[in-house]
């Protein structure tokens, strides 16, 4: 491990000003730190300037799932030293001796792994295309890639798409959308939602993200979903990090989905079936309508969320677990609440932050 | 705890030579941080002309301060001010930015004039290069959190990791980017 120099301190500093909630106290550390001296002063001048510089008119690429999960950097020392490590001869100066037993301890061939991934992306780098879409609340919006694909983005939805001349790649951060894709066996094109992706070559399918559930329904041909566990918590010492996600990627597990199917993801690393009916209610929304069939609560509220663009609270479990089975129409979003009000034991209160807090009634 | 002023009406000045100490305080203490708070909330705005706004408005929030004691405090008073209002600045800028949805080229204007002797198409050679060559989990946190603007938590639930690992990512991905960014930087 390195010594850390001004530099490292520079870019903790900048990055914790960076955060919204910071404390004035954490300013007044900092300009402490400032004042101490005049090399603290230019090491931080230099790390805000080269933030400023790294602006480009797009989004730049972001690495593939199998870049990733290749991926041994563990943050315990400075890149170069990890690009020494790893003989990555871009980098051109020779690793010091520190670094060598470095790459020893981690183990050489996984390195030459992650290096060959660094050459096939600049190879490829004119390639790239991203994309972000985003929906406001209460609108569903249609496109088509490139490269043929169709999508409808429900309300209040966000989704990122990368396209490379290897693979399609999507990121539903929230929300829902139905995915027509255009056939291109070269490409697979993967859907990415919460802990769960979602691979189909000519396919359509809809992925509906809301809160710690991802529901994959396939209507035509047929996808692969993995689910991968969630991760315990970091044990202390960075290096813990890199093991427990390498545990995460042994315990993923993937199914074949067909047209009819569905299933639920609650990110626990195992999936729920659907049954057949409610598979073909996944997407109704298409028609201009929502029908659930003994749909948790929950999950019912997150969607009336994305249409009103109102922070929708539930008061505790017992309210989120109870079942709805009903249709609602999408271009009377507004009376949803209301409805929900006569058809459950529950009630609706409008807090002081302007959110809307639901609760089980006792006395029904 | 030192809290940050509010939305709160001005406090009366009863003293009026209290008054004019604290307006001077404050001039002097904005003609010394001034340049090096619009740089802060640049970063933090991604544009230039909204930095200048905001320290503007923060300048008339601390005119209406009550006079707190120590000129250090009043400095991290001013920084912590602008960091509130550039935070509700960005609360109003994502509502847009939904609105309008988010299209391919939605970051062009936050660019900052590039260095004098790089053309911007060798500024974005160069930027892309930097991050190419930082290792994918590395480049996926600093990307998250640099180009797409989430916060350090979000980063870290969208990479299944601990936020001090996100930290340490971003700070490696600075610190290195800015090594190759001098190195590239002077090069016509």
């Amino acid at each position: 491990m390195s010594a850390r120099t001004h530099v490292d301190d520079a870019a903790r500093w900048f990055l914790r000003l960076q955060d919204s909630g910071t404390d004035a106290r954490v300013f007044l550390e900092w300009q402490r730190w400032m004042n101490d001296s005049a090399a603290h002063r230019a090491a931080y001048a230099e790390i805000e300037e080269t933030y400023l510089q790294l602006n480009i008119p797009h989004r730049p690429p972001l690495p593939s799932d199998q870049e990733l999960a290749a991926d041994d950097y563990d943050g315990s020392v400075p890149v170069e030293e990890w690009h020494g490590a790893t003989a990555n001869p871009a980098i051109g100066s020779p690793a010091p001796v520190r670094t060598m037993r470095y790459a020893l301890a981690a183990g050489v061939a996984a390195m030459a792994v992650a290096a060959g991934m660094f050459w096939q992306w600049n190879a490829h780098h004119a390639q790239y295309e991203t994309y972000a879409y985003s929906t406001p609340a209460g609108e569903r919006q249609e496109f088509v890639l490139p490269e043929g694909s169709r999508i409808t983005l429900d309300a209040g939805s966000v989704l990122n798409v990368e396209l490379t001349s290897e693979r399609r790649t999507l990121v539903l951060t929230q929300g829902e959308g139905y995915f027509k894709v255009s056939k291109d066996a070269k490409r697979p094109f993967t859907v990415l939602a919460g802990n769960t992706l979602v691979r189909a070559v000519g396919t359509a399918f809809n992925v509906r993200r809301s809160a710690n559930r991802t529901v994959v329904a396939v209507t035509e041909g047929k996808v692969e979903v993995t689910s991968s566990p969630p991760e315990p918590p970091p044990a202390a010492g960075s290096l813990r990090d890199s093991a427990a996600s390498h545990d995460a990627r042994e315990r993923r597990l993937t199914i074949q989905l067909k047209a009819g199917e569905a299933v639920s993801d609650m990110g626990e690393g195992h999936f729920g079936a659907l049954t057949q009916a409610e598979a073909a209610l996944a997407t109704s929304w298409l028609d201009g309508r929502r029908q659930y069939r003994k749909e948790p609560l929950r999950y019912v509220l997150a969607d009336i969320g994305r249409y009103s663009g109102r922070r929708i609270e539930i008061a505790d479990d017992s309210t989120g677990e109870l079942q709805f089975t009903g249709t609602l129409m999408l271009d009377s979003s507004d009376s949803w609440l209301k409805a929900l009000a006569i058809a459950l034991p529950v009630t609706i209160v409008e807090t002081p932050n302007g959110a809307l807090s639901v609760a089980r009634d006792p006395d029904r | 705890m030192i809290m940050a002023p509010s939305t709160d009406p001005p406090p009366e000045q009863h003293d009026p030579e209290a008054a004019r100490q604290h307006s001077k305080q404050v001039a002097e203490l904005f003609s010394a941080h001034n340049s090096a708070l619009v740089r802060f909330l640049t970063c933090r705005l991604r544009s230039s002309h909204e930095a200048k706004e905001v320290a503007q408005e923060a300048y008339v929030r601390m005119l209406q301060l009550d006079a707190p004691s120590g000129i250090s405090y009043l400095q991290a008073f001013l920084f912590k001010t602008a960091s509130n209002l550039a935070a509700d600045r960005m609360k109003s800028q994502a509502r847009r930015q939904r609105i309008d949805q988010i299209g391919f080229f939605d970051q062009v204007d936050a660019s900052p004039s590039p260095e004098a002797g790089i053309s911007a198409g060798q500024q974005i050679d160069n930027v892309l290069a930097a991050l190419d060559k930082l290792p994918p989990k590395c480049r996926y946190a600093f990307i998250m959190h640099r180009f797409y603007g989430h916060e350090i938590g979000d980063v870290a639930r969208l990479m299944n990791l601990s936020e001090r690992m996100v930290r340490l990512y971003i700070e490696r991905a600075l610190v290195f980017c800015r090594k190759r960014l001098l190195a590239t930087g002077g090069d016509e």
